[in-house]
């Protein structure tokens, strides 16, 4: 027990080493997709795909995720709402965790086959936006509960008790005393939950995009193009088709977009992680 | 909050509605993972059935041949492949980051590691295509670059994070107390890692190993762009060297020529029954695992 | 407004900001309801296709025609599943298909709209080593994709012994399938790594050296080298051109298709569009991309 010298410094050098491999290899992806910047002309992200722009993509991104995430929302907050303040001990709301648990755990491409039989070819939707919203809201729902929960089991017991001594019904303590202090989780998961789909492919491949080739999608029953289902067509199916840098430009984009709703995930949740911890 | 005050009593009615459409919206997330098996064994029955599948090393619709070796090996190879690299980096990077890093430093780096985990597979399936193949192909020699260890390595970067997060949490979450009392008999702050941190928090960090092992298994996007899917593995399973055809990229590549109904469509339905039992398998061993684990560490 | 009341409202109007994209795409319609014509299929008929439907829209502002790719054998299952009006077809539907359109009550009627050769393609540095184009037979081809000679001195004396790095395309493609059945024989399986799409095999061919492929007339590019097959009758080995393969002298021609499920009537859109592939100014671009034009219309 007595040497203390070496197998302390060999330690220390390894684990510092591979904490520095770790971030240099997150520094050298963003060197390397920076290596599209060049490319990120206004002409390049507003111009159709038909002229070697990236218009419909982005729009079709956010298109995507939109209505995906105004399914989710409130169908998560719900059933967070009652695992945990309706039925904190019960059956349904322990089933449900071990759900979320193996929900989130299942592989993407399984989401895609799930929702190409469930939605595209049982209700008869077919290849299109709805049911890729519908695809991607189901992959969305651990996290969406999850962060919910997070925020409500935050709230102190007893500001609830206090709303209910006043006389209030267990509704309206949820609506106006719980809710609005869980609004940042809310928030977050809504924010992480697009963070997670915003670079999805394989669950959309089948589901919902297509190769369009005018326009963008007029009805939720037409197909679309996202940015990441972009980037993958470019790469496996058509090479050469836009330029080197163009291409690492549309990664660029679609690592922007994946690290500013994460980046605005984590900074919302650590605010009200300091705020509720004073409260405690 | 003192808005409460103003409230009137609202009727019970409204109370249990509203509780029953949260209800329904729980019933309905459980519903969803019911369904999600329900379609895969449904639609993957019909193969299991007809005896299309079996384990040779022949993974080629365009013949009617589903051997399902090719792709169980290539998927538990890569995988594999991943954690050799992605285990000892994530966990000796998490002992970094929690034993010896400031707290201020801590937040700062936790950072990039967390974003690292969040880029999109089909972004690191770009860079590896880009980077990582012509690499390999240099390196080793070898003319198509497209082998395990290119997908490895891709998935490598991507699970690391994983690990690393949850590792730190679980060698952070170690008592004080087991620490303390370590270094009140004298021992170094290393030894005290080495002999009662770690084996302490090594159900949490197996647990995260285990999830780790998970994602790699059913990553899609990443591993289909460098894989190089061929009909069949030209050597042993150890062999990183060689073009390899994981499950994910099985499906993703069939699933657009595949007729609904057809023998390839059933098939493939199938591989996304193995990849289920997978991904339940592994979550039920590492619930399993922190389970104990607390347990432990609660005493 | 309390924080508490702001963070409620942010909230809630991000929800609302998410509807709103949605109410909207539902509301903007621009111009008259469009026609829509959805075409997928082979990835050699692609590049013809995804021009004459430019062309079209331009002369038919109500017209909206989706291509994708994704090879023959997708186009025309989704024909069959009735996901698509249109496939794109290099070789002619299999027994299987057929079978499964007959199933479904699927009519498959094939429109001739040009003719390809598959040209066999091999990374530069082949032919740089030999001083000269590779040729090869027919029997050799069969023999380099099913695997029996895996290097590259068994092919020729005069190159090293390399392996062969065979590529081919991903199940139900039309080239493939043409091509096999143009070279193999009964109970031969080519093995090779899959690469799906025209333009994905002709760029792995050339960034692996050593490696050898096939693909349609209208990709072939400075990338990659073309091999010189071997035509039995006339004892001479053909180069694949537009005139070789119209004059029948290069072995691997094919003819490339669009498939209905039925004649489509007079007046669709559909309709027009076939009828533009092959007018003069259809058959156009079909020599512009590559391609041989096919002067008299067949259907069956």
């Amino acid at each position: 027990m007595r040497n203390r010298g070496i197998p302390g410094r060999a330690i220390l050098a390894m684990s510092a080493l591979s904490t520095l491999a770790v971030l240099a290899t997150f520094g050298y992806v963003c060197y390397l997709l920076s290596t599209g910047a060049s490319a990120l002309k206004p002409k390049f992200l507003l111009s159709s795909i038909l002229e070697g722009g990236i218009l419909e993509p982005i729009v079709g991104t956010l298109y995507l995720f939109a209505g995906a995430t105004a399914i989710v929302a409130p169908v998560g907050t719900l059933a967070a709402v009652y695992a945990i303040e309706y039925s904190p001990r019960g059956k349904l709301s322990r089933l449900l965790d071990g759900a979320l648990n193996n929900l989130a755990g299942v592989p993407s491409v399984v989401f895609g086959l799930f929702g190409f039989t469930l939605f595209c070819k049982i209700l008869g939707l077919g290849v299109c936006l709805l049911s890729g919203w519908l695809t991607l809201a189901c992959m969305m729902l651990p996290f969406m509960v999850r962060s919910v929960e997070e925020v409500l089991k935050m709230v102190p017991e007893s500001v609830r008790e206090a709303s209910l001594a006043l006389g209030a019904t267990k509704w309206q303590t949820i609506r106006h005393v719980v809710l609005p202090a869980a609004a940042p989780g809310v928030m977050t998961g809504i924010v992480l939950s697009m963070a997670r789909v915003a670079g999805e492919t394989a669950a959309i491949l089948f589901t919902a995009c297509f190769y369009t080739m005018k326009g963008l999608p007029t009805s939720p029953l037409d197909p679309v193009l996202t940015l990441s289902y972009y980037l993958y067509v470019l790469v496996m199916y058509k090479p050469g088709y836009l330029d080197p840098s163009e291409v690492f430009a549309l990664a660029l984009v679609l690592f922007a977009l994946t690290i500013a709703l994460t980046s605005a995930a984590f900074a919302i949740r650590a605010y009200y992680r300091r705020r509720w911890a004073r409260w405690t | 909050m003192l808005e409460a005050v103003g409230m009137a009593e609202g009727s019970s009615k409204s109370l249990d509605g509203i509780e029953l459409v949260a209800a329904l919206c729980a019933a309905g997330s459980i519903a969803v993972l019911g369904l999600i098996i329900a379609f895969v064994v449904a639609e993957g029955a019909p193969a299991l059935a007809s005896g299309i599948l079996t384990l040779e090393n022949r993974w080629e619709p365009e013949y009617d041949r589903y051997g399902l070796y090719t792709l169980l090996a290539s998927s538990i190879a890569v995988a594999v492949g991943a954690l050799a690299i992605s285990v000892p980096a994530g966990i000796s990077s998490a002992v970094f980051v929690v034993e010896v890093l400031p707290p201020k430093l801590r937040d700062f780096v936790k950072v990039p590691i967390e974003l690292l985990g969040a880029i999109p597979s089909v972004v690191y399936g770009f860079v590896g295509y880009k980077v990582i193949v012509p690499t390999i192909s240099s390196a080793f020699g070898i003319y198509y670059g497209q082998t395990a260890l290119a997908a490895s390595l891709v998935l490598a970067v991507m699970t690391v994070p994983t690990i690393l997060s949850l590792s730190s949490e679980v060698l952070a979450s170690v008592p004080l107390e087991y620490r303390e009392a370590s270094l009140a008999l004298g021992a170094t702050k290393w030894q005290t890692i080495r002999h009662v941190v770690l084996p302490t928090a090594t159900p949490g960090v197996l647990a995260s190993i285990l999830l780790a092992f998970g994602r790699a298994i059913g990553e899609t996007i990443a591993v289909v762009m460098v894989a190089g899917c061929p009909q069949q593995l030209s050597g042993p399973i150890w062999n990183l060297l060689q073009p390899v055809y994981p499950m994910t990229a099985a499906i993703v590549m069939g699933m657009g020529e595949a007729e609904i109904g057809s023998l390839h469509y059933h098939a493939l339905f199938a591989i996304g029954g193995i990849l289920l039992a997978f991904s339940f398998a592994v979550n039920a061993a590492a619930s399993l695992i922190s389970r104990k684990a607390s347990i432990r560490l609660r005493l | 407004m309390s924080a508490e009341g702001r963070k409620r409202l942010v909230a809630a109007l991000a929800i609302l900001l998410a509807i709103a994209a949605v109410a909207l795409s539902l509301v903007i319609k621009p111009g008259p309801t469009r026609e829509i014509l959805v075409i997928t299929g082979s990835t050699t008929v692609l590049p013809v296709v995804e021009e004459c439907a430019r062309e079209c829209m331009k002369l038919n502002p109500n017209a909206d025609i989706r291509v994708s790719g994704g090879g023959t054998g997708v186009g025309i299952a989704n024909l069959i599943d009735g996901i698509c009006d249109i496939a794109m077809a290099s070789r002619e539907p299999g027994p299987e298909e057929i079978a499964r359109a007959n199933e479904t009550g699927v009519n498959l009627v094939l429109h001739r709209i040009a003719i390809d050769a598959i040209c066999v393609i091999v990374h530069p540095v082949v032919e740089e080593t030999l001083g000269e184009p590779l040729e090869l037979k027919l029997e050799d081809l069969r023999e380099i994709f099913t695997g029996e000679r895996r290097y590259w001195n068994q092919v020729d004396p005069r190159l090293p012994p390399e392996p062969i790095i065979v590529f081919v395309r991903e199940p139900g493609s039309g080239t493939r399938g043409t091509f096999e059945e143009l070279i193999l024989r009964e109970g031969d399986e080519c093995i090779g790594y899959e690469k799906h799409g025209n333009p994905a095999l002709r760029d792995a061919v050339a960034a692996t050296k050593w490696s050898i492929g096939y693909v349609g007339l209208g990709f072939v590019n400075e990338g990659v080298r073309v091999v010189w097959i071997y035509n039995e009758e006339l004892g001479e080995y053909a180069e694949p051109s537009k005139e070789s393969a119209r004059s029948g002298i290069y072995p691997l021609t094919r003819y490339l298709y669009l498939v209905t499920d039925g004649v489509p009537p007079e007046g669709s859109l559909a309709r027009d569009f076939i009828e533009f592939v092959l007018s003069p100014e259809g058959q156009r671009i079909v020599e512009e991309v590559g391609y041989i034009s096919i002067t008299e219309r067949a259907e069956d």
